[in-house]
């Protein structure tokens, strides 16, 4: 079940995930959100298709984070 | 009471050709009909999710050439002016006084330093 070294990248971190997104350590779910959301959109339209990648990574790194924290935040 | 088929079966085989011709023409028809509407629901729909699957982990450790080029979106073996226009095009989509991150706005500056370091081979500063 685990994946071998097959990529080139290690697994994201979540201090490269915030800094991907561009947001501090204390920061709301929502800001993160919001940040991804305009992260996300614009490199769609315009940048390329590996940022884009790299900011859903980040968005999913923190998710775990977050859903991990609060228990009343994110369902899980 | 032997009832006497051949009759009403010769009689049925005449009719029964145009009903079954009639059916197959109906049921084409509404076939068609169902596949051009589906066809247009499908192109009608709103964009889907890409079906390339998103990579894996954050970025490289060291910047290669390799993830430089996925970074602006162009091939190893782009020319300059092309890697430049690029360079431009993925910063305004990333630019940190617009809502994007320095870090991102870094890695894509290093991306087009490595590329356009390469291709330059000239070997002489800037």
């Amino acid at each position: 079940m685990q994946n071998t070294v097959r990529r080139a990248s290690k697994a994201i971190t979540e201090q490269e995930a915030r800094q991907i997104l561009g947001v501090p350590e204390n920061a709301a779910w929502e800001e993160i959100l919001k940040k991804y959301d305009i992260l996300f959109e614009r490199n769609a339209k315009q940048g390329s298709f590996y940022l884009q990648s790299k900011v859903h990574r980040a968005k999913e790194c923190l998710e775990t984070v977050y859903q991990n924290k609060g228990p009343g935040s994110a369902s899980g | 009471m032997s009832v006497n088929n051949s009759t009403r079966s010769e009689h049925s085989s005449d009719m029964a050709a145009p009903v079954v011709a009639g059916l197959c023409v109906a049921v084409t028809a509404l076939a068609g009909r169902y596949g051009i509407q589906a066809w247009q629901a499908y192109k009608a729909r709103p964009p889907t999710a890409r079906l390339r699957r998103f990579y894996e982990g954050g970025f490289q450790q060291t910047m290669t050439r390799r993830e430089a080029a996925l970074i602006l979106g162009v091939r190893e073996s782009t020319a300059l002016e092309k890697v430049k226009e690029a360079h431009r095009k993925v910063m305004i989509a990333n630019h940190p006084d617009a809502g994007g991150s320095h870090y991102m706005a870094s890695k894509i500056n290093e991306a087009k330093d490595m590329m356009l370091r390469k291709t330059k081979n000239s070997g002489s500063a800037f």
